[in-house]
């Protein structure tokens, strides 16, 4: 089948501003859609949802954010990992802090928290440019993680770090097995992605595209710099936000339905994205890092340099505390542990964005990157087995 | 007032060594219009080598002159940061000329995450330890004059001047060598500078080594005094503020942004940390730096970006 | 609309501006009347596109006022002047890139937009609806200029002739009372120099905007516009109609590049 849009033709506006004007791309997006609500569900195995397909699915919604700033409003930015942050400690706060909150509304106070702080650190954009810009936000990066590791209250105190979230319910619907999680977050993306969608080609998508093309000419043309940008901020940090609250409630409660405070969000979401590599030291430790962590701990008190937690299968795995990296993290309550940059955040952002350049060419593109990365995974811990 | 003093020095060395890692970014960015994400990866690269082979060739060669083990070691370490300047400029660089700078940052990632794989498959991921003979304990000067004394860390006064002198160095490079000449000219328009009969690519690869020598420096002073670990690629994070503050166009600017980012670090540290819980060294920089932009967003000594319509 | 020219609609008094040590504008003043066509010339450099900038806000002058509709502005922004109904093209061409024909005109119906983001995230209701009368006025302004055939394609890919034009076509999309032409038939054929020439014309006379307009070309200035004013390094050296423009005895000077 051929890819244009020659001899087809439209007889109102309307169809022609509907929302896949060419057919093609209506029969692709409809084929992937049928495909990932009905064909994955029977394909898929237990595994397959929990250590694949869920953390593809949040991810993609965080780099859907990021493609918001960097792609359509030119804002390069490299503080994306911190609005995940900021969404999952938040969403945390309010549901456990006021009683009987639906999980809905604090994933979405998570998200709106996080469009606030995007807001407040997307001022310097107003005056700041380019690489300037991008390395303005790294501020946020760091200072939000020093905020959580630093300020108890956002975890709740808990003196072992991690805290659990019980029974997951929205709306009578009891999101327990893996396949719950999967949907939820597939309905969760599916809709988030429409309304990206419908931004972009409304007014709005137009202001941060001026903006992103050519910032005099649309200031000439009645576009306030201020609100497209700020605008952009605040959309995308709600999405990636929304992405970190998912991550916090719906991915690291697996199996053992906690909730890990402190800093491991930020550790998880950039833990998570370390390129695969060859060497079998690395890849437990992204198998620590993504499944066995909240079932991780120090060997002992005095020895800090190995840890010891169950893999994915349940298998017990010690992993030296130097391929983990950001011991500090995983140590939260011995003292208070010397503060290390933390390493792994660069590497969180990064792929995100080089996924979200990428997908200014074509968004399916984004979606097969990070595929190919989790497929990568999947295959090598099979192997392990 | 004698502590007030020795934080302040101590800001200074910790800025010098800022500052070299600063020039390693401003060096690309002005030669090749890269901002150098891998700028880390490379550090840490050459600082695996250094440790490694400075262990190796003992074992291989038989020497148990620890010094001459350490100059083989730098020159083999310094001759790989070749090899993988020519590699990049080969695979990265050329085939990108004239693509938009976020191209390239993203294609600087890659190279990151490249370096920092080979690295530890080549090197290993255990933590290594340099030897190159610094001196270890600290001295106290001036007692005569602030009662107590002023603590003086040798290592870093010794790190500071290494770092110092090859700032320097660099400096009178750009300035007066014909090659420094020709950078700058790249660095105004590759297309220009092509046309007038300068090899964009040799250009490049020089450049390239210039700045993966400074990360062996820098690699091996910080590698000595923390050991040789992944942790040490984030060092260049520190000098990422240093560049935004000091203008990412400007060696001046690199020098003193480092100088202040150092000194206003370990101030702050010293004097706000305790109010806040302390560790506030690593954003405090950014948000200097950050605060510096509000004023003047192309940064201390930066080219002005004025827009024409 | 038949071509009255009326008032004083927009008034420069006294403007100075210089960049550094460079004075671009010094002590300028003149004045638009409604509907006229009002030709901005002088040599290279004159600070012609300046005075432009300054009208609309993007450069702020550091001495001097701009009186709207009987109104004072001492500091005009783009944004003002956008929303006091002042559009422009530019002189190196300004288009948004990455966009096609289409969304870049769609950019100029901005100030008309009424929805908000949320609604346009849902493309529910007034959003929907808005998007669809703005796309038709884009339309017509399409079949005005003559470019339905390109609509779709991203303006990166457009001839240079092609892109003037786009930029002319986003300017008109905000309906403008006042638009701003800076040099819009510079590097064109002569063909498409009559083109824009009609264009100008017409805009001029079925939707009665006032235009100022910077061209190099001495024939077509002469014959489209009502009144002229020449600069050169700066100062105003002539003002009045064509005719006697090219008779004052400084403006021949500053053209054949006699010293003064
Ligand atoms: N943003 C700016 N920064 C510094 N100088 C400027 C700027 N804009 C214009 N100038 C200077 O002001 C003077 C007038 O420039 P201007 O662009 O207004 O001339 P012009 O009459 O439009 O010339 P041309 O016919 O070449 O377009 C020139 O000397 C120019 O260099
Ligand atoms: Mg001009």
């Amino acid at each position: 089948m051929l890819y244009r849009e020659n001899g087809q033709f439209k007889t109102s506006y309307a169809a022609d501003q509907q929302i896949f004007p060419i057919a093609q791309d209506r029969w692709a997006i409809l084929g992937i859609l049928v495909f990932a609500f009905v064909g994955i569900p029977l394909l898929g195995d237990e595994y397959l949802f929990r250590a694949i397909l869920i953390p593809f699915l949040i991810l993609s919604l965080a780099a859907l954010g990021v493609n918001i700033l960097v792609g359509f409003c030119g804002q390069i930015t490299l503080g994306a990992g911190a609005f995940m942050a900021v969404g999952a400690y938040a969403a945390y706060n309010f549901h456990i802090r006021i009683e009987g909150l639906p999980l809905l509304v604090s994933i979405l106070l998570g998200g709106l928290t996080s469009a606030l702080v995007g807001i407040v650190f997307g001022i310097p954009s107003l005056r700041v440019r380019g690489l300037y810009l991008a390395v303005a936000t790294l501020a946020a990066q760091f200072f939000t993680d020093w905020v959580f590791l630093r300020i108890p209250w956002f975890t709740n105190n808990a003196s072992s770090g991690s805290v659990s979230v019980s029974n997951l319910q929205i709306m009578g619907w009891e999101i327990a097995t893996p396949f719950d999680k999967y949907m939820f977050c597939l309905v969760w993306l599916t809709i988030s992605a429409l309304l990206a969608k419908n931004m972009t080609r409304s007014a709005i998508g137009r202001q941060w595209m001026a903006i992103r093309d050519m910032d005099v000419a649309a200031e000439v043309i009645g576009i306030r710099p201020l609100f497209a940008k700020l605008s952009a901020f605040a959309v995308s940090s709600f999405f990636v936000g929304t992405a970190g609250a998912l991550w916090g409630f719906i991915h690291l409660s697996v199996g053992a339905g906690r909730f890990l405070g402190r800093s491991f969000v930020p550790v998880a979401v950039h833990g998570h994205y370390r390129r695969p590599r060859l060497d079998h030291g690395q890849l437990l430790r992204r198998s620590l890092h993504r499944h066995a962590a909240d079932r991780v701990e120090p060997v002992s008190a005095g020895d800090r340099r190995t840890v010891r937690g169950h893999d994915f299968d349940g298998r017990r795995v010690a992993c030296r505390v130097d391929h983990l990296r950001l011991t500090d993290h995983f140590f939260p309550d011995q003292g208070a542990p010397r503060y290390r940059p933390p390493v792994v955040h660069r590497q969180g952002k990064t792929p995100a964005l080089a996924i979200s350049a990428l997908s200014r060419a074509g968004e399916p593109v984004s979606l097969l990157l990070e595929l190919l990365s989790q497929t990568h995974h999947y295959y090598f811990n099979k192997r392990r087995h | 007032m004698g502590f007030f003093i020795e934080t302040l020095i101590g800001g200074l060395m910790a800025g010098m060594l800022y500052s070299l890692v600063a020039l390693g970014f401003v060096l690309i960015y002005k030669a090749s219009g890269v901002f150098n994400f891998a700028q880390g990866a490379m550090l840490l690269f050459a600082a695996l080598a250094m440790a490694r082979f400075s262990a190796w060739i003992p074992e291989w060669l038989g020497i148990d002159s620890l010094w001459l083990a350490n100059v083989i070691a730098f020159f083999i370490a310094g001759a790989l940061m070749y090899l993988v300047a020519w590699l990049i400029e080969r695979l990265v660089l050329r085939p990108l000329v004239n693509q938009e700078g976020a191209t390239l940052l993203m294609a600087t990632l890659g190279i990151a995450y490249v370096l920092e794989g080979l690295g530890t498959s080549i090197f290993g991921t255990a933590i290594y330890k340099i030897d190159v003979g610094m001196p270890k304990e600290p001295v106290l000067i001036l007692e005569g004059i602030f009662e107590g004394g002023l603590l003086i860390n040798k290592e870093d006064f010794v790190a500071a001047l290494i770092a110092a002198v090859l700032v320097a160095l660099l400096t009178l490079f750009f300035q007066k060598t014909v090659t420094g000449r020709a950078l700058r000219a790249v660095a105004d328009d590759h297309q220009a500078a092509q046309s007038i009969g300068i090899p964009l690519n040799h250009i490049w690869v020089i450049v390239w080594f210039v700045a993966g020598v400074v990360a062996l420096v820098a690699g091996v002073i910080w590698g000595s005094k923390l050991g040789v670990q992944f942790s040490l690629a984030t060092v260049a994070l520190r000098g990422l503020p240093v560049v935004i503050l000091g203008g990412l166009t400007s060696i001046p600017g690199a020098i003193i942004g480092g100088l202040i980012i150092g000194v206003g670090e370990k101030l702050s540290e010293v004097y706000l940390g305790p109010m806040v819980g302390g560790g506030i060294e690593i954003w405090f920089a950014y948000q200097l730096a950050l605060v510096f932009l509000l004023f003047r967003p192309q940064g201390l000594f930066g080219e002005k970006i004025i827009d024409r319509v | 609309m038949s071509r009255e020219i009326g008032e004083v609609i927009l008034d420069l008094k006294n403007v100075s501006l210089a960049f550094g040590g460079v004075k671009a504008l010094t002590d300028i003043s003149f004045d638009v009347r409604e509907h006229e066509i009002r030709a901005i010339i002088g040599p290279n450099g004159a600070g012609k596109s300046s005075m432009l900038n300054v009208i609309n806000g993007v450069y702020r002058p550091q001495q001097g006022e701009i009186i709207l509709r009987g109104k004072h502005f001492s500091k005009m922004n783009p944004y003002k002047a956008a929303r006091a109904g002042i559009s422009r093209t530019f002189q190196n061409i300004a288009l948004f890139k990455g966009m096609n024909v289409i969304d870049n005109m769609m950019t100029g119906r901005n100030l008309k937009i009424r929805s908000n983001l949320i609604q346009q995230a849902l493309w529910w209701g007034p959003a929907r609806r808005e998007e669809l009368e703005h796309r038709a006025k884009v339309e017509e302004i399409i079949d005005f200029l003559e470019i339905q055939h390109i609509r779709k394609t991203p303006v990166g890919r457009l001839p240079y002739g092609l892109q003037k034009r786009v930029d002319l076509g986003r300017a008109l999309a905000m309906e403008p009372s006042i638009l701003l032409l800076d040099e819009p038939m510079a590097g064109m054929n002569v063909e498409e120099k009559q083109d824009m020439c009609r264009f100008v014309l017409d805009i001029n006379d079925q939707f009665g905007t006032t235009i100022v307009l910077i061209e190099h070309d001495m024939a077509v200035v002469m014959d489209i516009s009502d009144r002229v004013v020449v600069l050169d390094y700066g100062r105003k050296i002539g003002d009045g109609l064509p005719d006697e423009v090219r008779a004052n005895p400084e403006v021949i000077s500053a053209y054949l590049g006699a010293s003064h």
